[in-house]
């Protein structure tokens, strides 16, 4: 099987508005070239710093959480409770299904810190999630 | 930009006041039943499998024949069916998607298609023989009531990654087998 070299990403991803964990959220991407569109295609909510495809916060399928679509953009909804609580800074993926790896990815984004917070709590959740990842 | 805005804004918003049309008589029922069901207070799970625990020694114990059962069971899927807001657009959405995503993958992949369909079937038909009947049931209808709960409190999510992570462990470990 032929195998093709791309410079440029297939889709330009964007996340819409401001994302917090007590808002439902907007994806919004755009094919920049023609490419296979497939329903096992996903967007995913990836920490800055990822290590790997599988490492997302949350994902969403594309096909199934279209909202609109027109020549700008398509809209795809992200329910409020992937969002996670702890925010911080995130980049969205969108996973070909047909071409088996990630064809865009958008620009940096903060999501918001839900309110009532606090930085110890962040702290402890840190720990955590660093403690699961350290048993590895 | 701001067209999108006002537009997916009006879509859910649409969708929502059908809903809520849909629902005048039953509102009140549905909204105490959401409640249950997100396990608003910490005593809610219990008092769910306490009552299903009920409905179902009270089925053991009646012990209707296959045709009362099963009418009676459509009548509860009838009802369900009924109360539960048509199962909120989201859901439904993503039963379709997984439709599709068979259908796909049956077109793109046959070979993996027939083997995961076939070995799910067998695995289900299995446990359908290990397990009694009426109380598998029960263990489905327990599930299934306790999921959105599970879901809305990540236990679901927290174990599902999990798995992935044993499962991306074992991926790598046949990649670098291969190797």
């Amino acid at each position: 099987m032929a195998e093709e070299e791309f410079t440029a990403p297939l889709v330009r991803v964007k996340a819409e508005g401001e994302w917090s964990s007590d808002l439902d959220a907007v994806v919004l991407y755009r094919a920049m070239q023609p490419f296979p569109s497939s329903s096992w295609d996903w967007i995913g909510l990836f920490k800055v710093g990822f290590s790997s495809v599988t490492d997302y916060i949350t994902y969403t399928w594309v096909k199934d959480d279209e909202m609109n679509s027109s020549e700008e953009a398509t809209q795809v909804y992200v329910s409020k409770e992937e969002i996670p609580v702890w925010g911080g800074d995130c980049v969205l993926c969108y996973y070909s299904g047909a071409l088996q790896c990630v064809i865009g990815v958008s620009e940096p984004f903060k999501v918001a810190i839900e309110e009532g917070f606090s930085p110890e709590r962040i702290n402890d959740l840190d720990q955590i999630v660093a403690g699961e990842d350290f048993h590895q | 930009m701001a067209d999108g805005d006002n537009k997916s804004a009006n879509m859910i918003a649409q969708e929502t006041a059908q809903l809520e049309e849909q629902l005048q008589g039953w509102g009140e029922v549905i909204l105490a039943g959401d409640r249950v069901v997100r396990w608003e207070k910490p005593w809610f799970p219990g008092a769910l499998m306490g009552a299903t625990t009920m409905l179902f020694l009270m089925i053991y114990y009646l012990d209707p024949s296959v045709l009362t059962g099963l009418s009676c069971a459509v009548m509860l899927l009838c009802l369900a069916d009924y109360l539960v807001p048509t199962l909120a657009p989201r859901t439904q959405r993503r039963t379709v998607g997984w439709w599709k995503r068979l259908c796909a993958l049956k077109e793109e992949k046959p070979k993996m298609y027939f083997a995961s369909v076939i070995s799910s079937l067998l695995a289900v038909a299995w446990i359908g023989q290990q397990v009694h009947n009426l109380f598998l049931t029960y263990l489905i209808v327990s599930f299934l009531l306790l999921l959105p709960g599970m879901n809305q409190h990540g236990v679901i999510t927290k174990y599902a990654s999990m798995a992935k992570r044993e499962i991306n462990k074992l991926l790598k470990q046949k990649e670098k087998k291969n190797e």
